[in-house]
């Protein structure tokens, strides 16, 4: 039987395959012209430095990366690189008085190494200050520039006096701050040793457990906080645990950081089933090419965490 | 119910009389009883005269009191004249019954072509009766929405989709009834197939826009199917078996009961692959569980009685489904270790029922108070709905020594949607004021939207129960509406009518006002113009960027966003030539406003304190315009039937997110042409061809590659990095290729043994032409270096050369 249906199957599948027209597979083709994509942060904060990443787009022919074959002495090393990057930029960020001059690094740079090979400014006096308006200018050898302005946003203020002295599990606690008349701010809360030990945190998406994000809209004062507990049954409590902090981490926003990764961060642009995620390429804050030049400021506060 | 005010007017309008000789009566076929419409009546030497409408119904009023002839003509039946003599302030009830002319061989138009054109004020309408259904080559077997897509304005999705867009609208503008019944989603297998058996319908009636006032609720198009009324004279059948399904029809006239007279009508289809499958299984593998899991069937049904001469009842039904079951047996599992003397059975099950589809039922009272006023008061109630429910289960028992336990696993998961549409209805038209026909009505239409997802699992000690979705809601329509359609000379008429609105959910009433003017420049050539405006209170929340589409989720327009509306404009000449050549010339302009498109990224929404899935009602507002240029030339009547279509269109649509873009159904050029020819007469075979060609759909072409920088906020510090993504041009910037199909079909009627029958064979896209559905795309790397290249892309085909073949046996 199994034969004969399998015959059966096979004659309808070749009937369809001789009918059928041929897939005829073609080069995606384009008369895309290759611009600059930069992504400049511009920080007040004292921990955060602030940083230019300068890529270009690819069109639709060229390859995504380049082979390398490295010889030293006898050994022979063989790695790819990225075709987006630029790493000979001249990168300039400017407030009008002063000219900052951004060098390229390769090495990693960010709390997960995530986003490395930037151009970081290697002096000591890069101080922007809140309503100071910046410029980004880049250039590079092949002909490509862009520009870019950002106006440093006020510096958060979290009101740390109104908060309680520790923070008891299961309790709420209101949190207050300065509020801000023009700009957005980011409030993320979590315990220092979330990811190891006392915690029922699912990552970024689900935002269960004590890591819990607000976004801040302007006039916004007040936010009343507690952990959120998405499932009972993942309530877990370590026997071992007996000491956390509670961190809380406040950060403003100018309005292209906003508007890149807040209002349209989370908005895939465009979807489709053969092709995959894409976008028409944003800009916010850069004339000339896409990408982002926006500012932060940031303040910060921890409490001790008591079962 | 602040329409309630307004029915008073409406009555007193209607209770008008003129106290004049008034002849009237029915009009049908002499050998099935079937009313005839459109058909001329007019007294012989007189200009008194008119037509019948969709009942075969005509009243001519003002009749001088004397004796006089009256004829009765349409084109394919025989005339009838008759004399009478009547007398001043006399009702004269005079039913014709007239016989068909149908020559050997010669099918015959058995619609009066002229007479609807010469009647009939607003444009973009056009009736397919059941030879032209049959006629036109069918993808396996003929279907009304398959050929509605072949007339000018009428554009399609893909070659798997029958559903209408109509000059710029999308399907759920659109409203397809069923012997006036609305019908939610009239597809079978996904959308290609329509619900409706083409051998069960008398008519269909299609308005690609700037329908009168009767008619609302939607500002698209209107597509009214009516269904045979039944043989009135002898019980007849029709047998159709087809490549996937077999229909049949049955129908005669109701037993005769203490003079109550009608007629039923009963047509069943149902596809049956799956059930040769598993008789193949069966015959060849002995019994098995395991079953082909789709079929679909449905079944429509109408019954009339005429209580009396002025009386009529009229119960329609229609039911349909499409039935996707898997059901996978429970399978067992025993293990054994000798060495632990560990014994363990387990046993697991999965199924998936889905069922989809709808169901109607109405009952329709239509009473002639006086020759000149009809009532019509509907009752009817339209269902659909589906409900995909998915088990899995995975239990046992286990024993090691003395020791014993058992575990169970189920998870259950249920979406469903269900729409309850009730609907009253009354309806009066009146004849009394000479040049002038008077409709006026009521509507109140109660809808019941249930959309919802529950999962569960469930273990020995847990159960967790998460209802994540559910969205209900009830609306209720109420409108009211009045239309006159006045012949202010001989050569000018106007049909001006409004439709008042009150919708449950707003707290505003809505008026849609419409006007229509007819010219006629000569005689069979007129001019027709058009304005309107349309309000619509439903929509469905689908990704407007779907091709392949199986269920419509739908529902009613939210209180907090305002009614969609399209205004109408359209101007156009129609010309009937004397053997029977119909040209039709038509320009339109759409405009709509407050549509909603679906956020197609939105998934999740973070309320206070829990996570909803929220996919169908984040909408984007919308604005859309739509205009074009239409040519049709169609031969109404002869041997040789059939039509040529051209459209020239251009549909855009704006959201805030993509600007202005054309949508996925724009297609600049279209030209159809459909033909039916007898080229034996003698041995009774035809051949018909379709041809369809058009400007590819639009699509979002990939035009490079870029880093997309992403940020990651949290209590530590903020981080970001970068991924790689398409940089895509405009939002359906380019366009697929060229469409192009011919499809070609014969058709023998022959007989065995004194049984008529049918055989058929279609042969669909014969060129084999390559119509993409949408491309395919795969990454190009180097095999050498391993360098990521750039990207290649292939034609995802749709309908490729294939031929289906059919009988058709007549009881």
């Amino acid at each position: 039987m199994r034969f004969v249906l399998i015959s059966l199957l096979g004659f309808i599948f070749y009937g369809c395959l001789s009918f059928a027209p041929e897939l005829e597979w073609e080069d995606v083709t384009s008369d895309h012209d290759p611009v600059l994509n930069v992504f400049g942060l511009l920080s007040a904060d004292s921990i955060l430095t602030s940083f230019v990443r300068v890529n270009r787009t690819l069109d639709m022919e060229e390859a995504a990366d380049s082979l390398i074959r490295d010889t030293i002495g006898d050994a022979v090393f063989i790695y790819y690189i990225s075709r987006f990057l630029i790493r000979d930029a001249e990168v300039i960020v400017s407030n009008g008085v002063n000219e900052y001059i951004f060098e390229y690094n390769d090495y990693s740079f960010g709390q997960n190494g995530s986003l490395s090979e930037v151009y970081l400014y290697q002096g000591d006096d890069l101080y922007p200050q809140p309503g100071e308006t910046w410029t980004l200018n880049v250039t590079t050898p092949g002909g490509l520039s862009v520009t870019g302005e950002t106006i440093v946003p006020p510096l958060p203020q979290i009101f740390s006096e109104e908060l309680p002295d520790t923070f008891q599990l299961d309790q709420t606690m209101e949190i207050t701050w300065q509020s801000m008349a023009d700009n957005y701010q980011i409030m993320n809360v979590g315990n220092y040793l979330g990811y190891f030990g006392y915690d029922d945190y699912y990552g970024d998406e689900s935002r269960c457990g004590f890591w819990q994000e607000n976004i801040i809209k302007p006039e916004e004062e007040s936010w009343t906080y507690r952990r959120d507990i998405c499932d009972e049954s993942n309530k877990s409590y370590d026997e071992e645990w007996d000491e956390d902090l509670l961190l809380l981490n406040l950060m403003s926003m100018d309005n292209n950081y906003f508007d890149y990764f807040i209002k349209f961060g989370e908005d895939a642009e465009f979807t489709s089933t053969t092709l995959g995620e894409g976008g028409s390429g944003r800009s916010f804050g850069i004339e000339g090419g896409i990408g982002v030049f926006g500012s932060v400021a940031i303040d910060r506060h921890w409490i001790p965490m008591i079962p | 119910m602040k329409l309630f005010r307004y029915i008073p007017f409406i009555f007193t309008l209607c209770v008008y009389a003129q106290e004049t000789a008034t002849i009237s009566g029915f009009v049908r076929d002499e050998a099935t009883g079937e009313p005839l419409s459109y058909a001329n009546v007019f007294i012989k030497d007189s200009n008194i005269g008119g037509i019948t409408n969709l009942d075969g119904y005509y009243v001519l009023t003002r009749v001088p009191a004397d004796s006089g002839e009256i004829v009765v003509s349409i084109i394919g039946f025989a005339m009838v004249t008759q004399e009478f003599e009547i007398e001043a302030s006399q009702n004269l009830r005079l039913d014709f019954r007239l016989q068909q002319t149908v020559l050997e061989g010669q099918a015959v138009d058995v619609f009066g072509e002229a007479q609807k054109m010469r009647q009939l004020v607003e444009p973009s309408r056009i009736s397919l009766d059941l030879r032209t259904l049959q006629s036109a080559p069918a993808f396996i077997e003929p279907d009304l929405f398959r050929t509605v897509q072949l007339l000018p304005g009428v554009q399609t999705l893909n070659d798997f989709s029958s559903a209408l867009y109509v000059r710029g609208s999308t399907p759920d503008q659109n409203l397809i009834m069923l012997d006036g019944i609305t019908v939610y989603n009239p597809y079978h297998l996904g959308g290609i197939f329509s619900t409706f058996n083409t051998d069960a319908i008398k008519e269909a009636d299609f308005h690609a826009g700037g329908f009168p006032a009767r008619y609302g609720g939607r500002m698209g198009a209107i597509l009214n199917v009516i269904n045979r009324e039944g043989n009135t004279e002898e019980i007849e059948g029709h047998a159709n078996i087809s490549l996937i399904s077999s229909k049949v029809l049955l129908e005669g006239p109701l037993p005769k009961y203490k003079g109550l007279k009608g007629s039923w009508m009963i047509a069943g289809r149902r596809t049956y692959f799956d059930q040769f499958f598993n008789a193949l299984v069966a015959l060849f593998d002995g019994p098995s569980d395991f079953k082909f899991p789709y079929y679909f069937y449905d079944y429509q049904m109408k019954v009339n009685v005429d209580l009396s001469q002025d009386h009529r009842l009229t119960y329609s039904r229609f039911y349909g489904d499409d039935i996707l079951d898997f059901s996978f047996p429970s399978q067992t599992y025993e293990i054994y270790d000798i060495i632990s003397d560990y014994y363990e059975e387990s046993k697991e099950s999965f199924s998936i029922n889905w069922p989809w589809g709808n169901h109607t039922n109405s009952l329709t009272w239509r009473w002639l108070i006086s020759p000149q006023l009809v009532a019509r008061t509907f009752v009817a109630n339209s269902r659909y709905r589906f409900h995909f429910d998915m088990d899995f289960m995975y239990e046992g028992n286990w024993s090691m020594g003395n020791e014993t336990g058992s575990y169970m696993d189920r998870f259950t998961f249920d979406f469903y949607d269900v729409v309850d549409d009730k609907t009253l209805e009354t309806e009066l038209s009146w004849h009394g004021l000479n040049n002038h026909q008077l409709m006026g009505g009521l509507q109140v239409k109660q809808v019941d939207y249930d959309l919802g997802m529950e999962f569960e699992y469930e273990n020995l000690d847990t159960i967790i129960y998460a209802k994540p979705l559910e969205m209900k809601d009830q609306t209720v329509e109420t409108s009211i509406f009045l239309q006159d359609k006045w012949d202010i000379t001989p050569k000018l008429a106007v049909q001006v009518g409004a439709r008042v609105m009150d919708y449950s959910l707003h707290d505003d009433l809505y008026l849609d006002p419409r006007f229509g003017l007819k010219y006629l420049l000569q005689q069979d050539l007129s001019l027709k113009f058009t304005l309107g405006r349309y309000h619509q209170f439903l929509t469905i929340a689908n990704p407007e960027d779907e091709t392949l589409r199986i269920i419509d989720f739908w529902l009613g327009i939210p209180a907090d966003r305002a009614a969609p509306w399209a205004d109408h404009a359209i101007l156009g000449v129609e010309y009937l030539s004397a053997d029977n050549w119909f040209f039709r010339a038509e320009t339109y302009y759409k405009h709509f406003e407050n549509l909603l498109t679906l956020n197609q990224g939105e998934q999740i929404i973070e309320n206070d304190d829990q996570v909803t899935i929220t996919p169908f009602n984040e909408f984007y507002d919308t604005r859309a315009y739509a205009y074009g240029l239409e040519f049709l030339f169609k031969k109404t009547a002869g041997r040789t039937r059939g039509w040529v279509g051209y459209t020239y269109a251009k549909t855009m649509k704006h959201i805030q997110k993509h600007g202005w873009y054309f949508p996925l159904y724009d297609r600049t050029h279209t030209l159809n042409i459909v033909g039916d020819i007898p080229i034996s007469l003698r041995n009774n075979v035809h051949f018909s061809i379709a041809v369809q060609a058009s400007s590819g759909q639009p699509f979002t072409p990939p035009i490079g590659r870029y880093h997309h920088w992403q940020a990651y906020h949290d209590p530590f510090m903020p981080d970001w990095d970068g991924y790689e993504n398409f940089l895509v041009g405009r939002k359906n910037s380019e366009r697929l290729p060229f469409y192009f199909r011919l499809d070609v079909g014969l058709k023998q009627k022959k007989s065995i043994f004194g049984i008529p029958y049918e055989r058929y064979l279609q042969l669909i896209n014969i060129t084999n032409h390559v119509n993409p559905l949408t491309y395919q795309y795969r990454a190009k790397e180097n095999r050498l270096t391993g360098e990521t290249l750039g990207l290649e892309r292939a034609a995802v085909p749709m309908f490729p050369f294939f031929f289906t073949a059919g009988y058709r046996i007549e009881l």
